[in-house]
């Protein structure tokens, strides 16, 4: 039982130790409009972004210029959070200080 | 068991927060991002407040705010954790468990005339 009273309280210390930075850029050369939070767009993508030693090193691409140019996006809005799955996963991938994060975007292509 | 199951809802609890961070434009302004490597004119940090183990901002200054405030026409946005971040997010979700996060955001960007 104190076994896993420590353990736990070591999964909440970890939990709440941070998570890794994301970087909403555009990519290199490319004009990318940000849009507004009512703006009609056609293009949904979640990205879910990976960390090790508790954020400190970045597993993913974690700068979004990469998913604007896969995807040809030529404007777009964006946002950074943790759904339900990224925080119940999280509260066991930490303890191996692995953690990971969800880059929303929603934008339209070029040319539409 | 119940208290395992109590400690571990707990544990989802502090970890379902979401600390999200919206990055879009202000009304009626035309933004471009910028890519990582471009000079800038102007940095600004700041950290913002959640209640409810992050699922509430209690701070309402977001990227699109910042733009504004700073006239800025072309942004970079980063959302950063800093190790004052968790060291708060330790204090008031482990040691004093009251709900309490913060997320540190950066804005970076120039404020010229965009062309388009």
């Amino acid at each position: 039982m104190r076994a896993v009273a420590i353990v736990f309280s070591a999964g909440l210390l970890l939990t709440s130790v941070g998570c890794g930075t994301v970087h909403i850029d555009a990519p290199e050369g490319k004009r990318v409009k940000l849009l507004q939070e009512d703006a009609a767009t056609s293009v949904h993508i979640e990205e879910t972004v990976w960390y090790f030693g508790w954020g400190a090193v970045d597993l993913s691409d974690t700068h979004t210029a990469g998913l604007l140019e896969r995807n040809h996006l030529a404007e777009a809005r964006f946002r950074v959070t943790y759904n339900f799955w990224d925080s119940f996963i999280n509260t066991f991938t930490t303890f191996l200080s692995f953690s990971r994060r969800r880059i929303v975007i929603d934008g339209n292509r070029e040319g539409s | 068991m119940t208290r395992r199951f109590a400690a571990l809802a707990a544990v989802l609890l502090f970890g379902t927060g979401c600390y999200t961070v919206d990055v879009v434009a202000p009304k009626g302004e035309t933004i471009e991002l910028l890519p990582a490597s471009s000079k800038i004119e102007t940095s600004r940090q700041w950290r913002a407040w959640y209640a409810a183990f992050g699922l509430v901002p209690m701070d309402p200054t977001m990227p699109r705010d910042m733009t504004l405030r700073e006239k800025l026409t072309r942004v970079r946005v980063e959302v950063v954790d800093t190790v004052p971040d968790a060291v708060i997010g330790l204090l008031y979700n482990v040691v004093i468990p009251i709900g309490l996060g913060v997320q540190s955001i950066k804005v970076e960007g120039v404020s010229v005339s965009p062309t388009h």
